[in-house]
């Protein structure tokens, strides 16, 4: 197995290959990436039939080893009972078809054994392919998403740099931000001292006109406040 | 499930109790993208684009040349130790550029995605006064 994406990504930068655009994906990985999957998938399809078939075998090697093993040991009464009734050439001929049961046996016991061998390694054939399978699926997705990431904001950058906003500097820029966020504030601030301002005096005038609130600050009222000062001490 | 013309749509309606509003356009090209300014930070856009598993939103901070060369080292370690406390954004570099940006499940909803604009712009304008000193 090659290098995982992000393996990938750190070559180049080593390399000093990222200037902006270049394909950090090749294009053709993807579908080679694909293809693999797709490769392994079969193989892993094909090696399950195989398993299935070989169990098969097996199962019926075994079927046949105990359809055997039954048909020896009955024939190994017959070969007693004959010999109990001292007819040697009936046992004799009994024998012999035993001996041509054990020959079929040994011969069904070793394909038994071989298809058993192949099962296991079928197995863990399996196994492995699937581990590989889920391996490259999850590096596909890895490779998908930094391909649609890497356009996505390759499409940023494009339109970054036709938009003229990188004129500034990233200082001038904050400079900018930072006046213009003053100047709100100042002006905020400067609207709430003039309508206070404004909504005071206006309030003020309002209650003097109606003479809720004397007007004291007056020379007229300054007299009379001395004048009721002197009455006060005669 | 976000897409990028509904989001625009969206995203022009948009605005909260304090004023705060977007200036959206729909950018012309293959991939469709977004270029979003919060008002008050029209100096650094925000670009919206999308893949089937995320949506993608990128602000530029500065070129590489505008670094201090003999800085650079220390400033990406210092953009490095940023990068977790950062509030929803990270660093990044796309080509010569530095960015800051941020990146929702496709799934989210459009009030997910106002929340990342307002923050990734926020982010943006603290990061670059954070980072002035290693600028030229």
């Amino acid at each position: 197995m090659g290098q995982n994406i992000f393996q990938k990504l750190v070559t180049l930068v080593r390399g000093g290959a990222t200037k902006a655009g270049e394909a950090i994906i090749d294009a053709n990985a993807i579908t080679i990436f694909e293809q693999e999957i797709k490769d392994g998938q079969s193989n892993l399809d094909k090696a399950k039939k195989d398993l299935t078939l070989v169990m098969a075998k097996s199962m019926e090697a075994g079927r046949k080893i105990s359809g055997l093993k039954e048909n020896i040991a009955k024939h190994e009464g017959y070969v007693e009972k004959a010999l109990g009734k001292g007819d040697e050439a009936l046992a004799l001929e009994v024998a012999g078809k035993i001996a041509e049961f054990e020959g079929e046996l040994q011969i069904q016991e070793g394909a038994k054994a071989q298809f058993d061998t192949h099962i296991k390694r079928l197995k863990s054939q399996i196994k492995d392919t699937q581990q590989g399978l889920d391996k490259m699926t999850r590096e596909l997705t890895m490779v998908k998403t930094t391909d649609s990431v890497q356009k996505a904001s390759q499409a940023i950058s494009q339109n970054y740099a036709n938009s003229g906003s990188k004129a500034l500097s990233a200082k001038e820029s904050l400079n900018r931000i930072k006046a213009r966020q003053q100047e709100t504030e100042d002006r905020l601030a400067a609207g709430e001292v003039l309508r206070a301002e404004f909504e005071g005096e206006s309030l003020e005038d309002k209650l003097r006109e109606s003479g809720i609130v004397e007007d004291n600050s007056g020379a007229g009222s300054v007299l009379d406040r001395i004048k009721a000062k002197q009455n006060q001490s005669n | 499930m976000l897409e990028m013309n509904g989001v625009c749509k969206s995203l022009e309606k948009y605005e909260d109790d304090q004023g705060l509003n977007f200036d959206v356009q729909q950018l012309p090209g293959e991939i469709a993208t977004l270029s979003v300014v919060v008002n008050g930070v029209e100096e650094l856009p925000i670009y919206i684009s999308s893949t089937d598993e995320e949506v993608l939103t990128v602000c530029h901070l500065f070129d590489i040349n505008e670094v201090k060369p003999e800085l650079e080292a220390e400033m990406n370690r210092a953009m490095l130790t940023m990068n977790v406390p950062m509030p929803l954004s990270s660093f990044g570099i796309v080509g010569s550029q530095y960015v800051v940006f941020g990146a929702l499940s496709a799934s989210s909803d459009i009030d997910e995605l106002v929340h990342e604009l307002i923050t990734l712009s926020a982010n943006s304008v603290d990061a670059i006064e954070a980072l002035s000193d290693y600028l030229k």
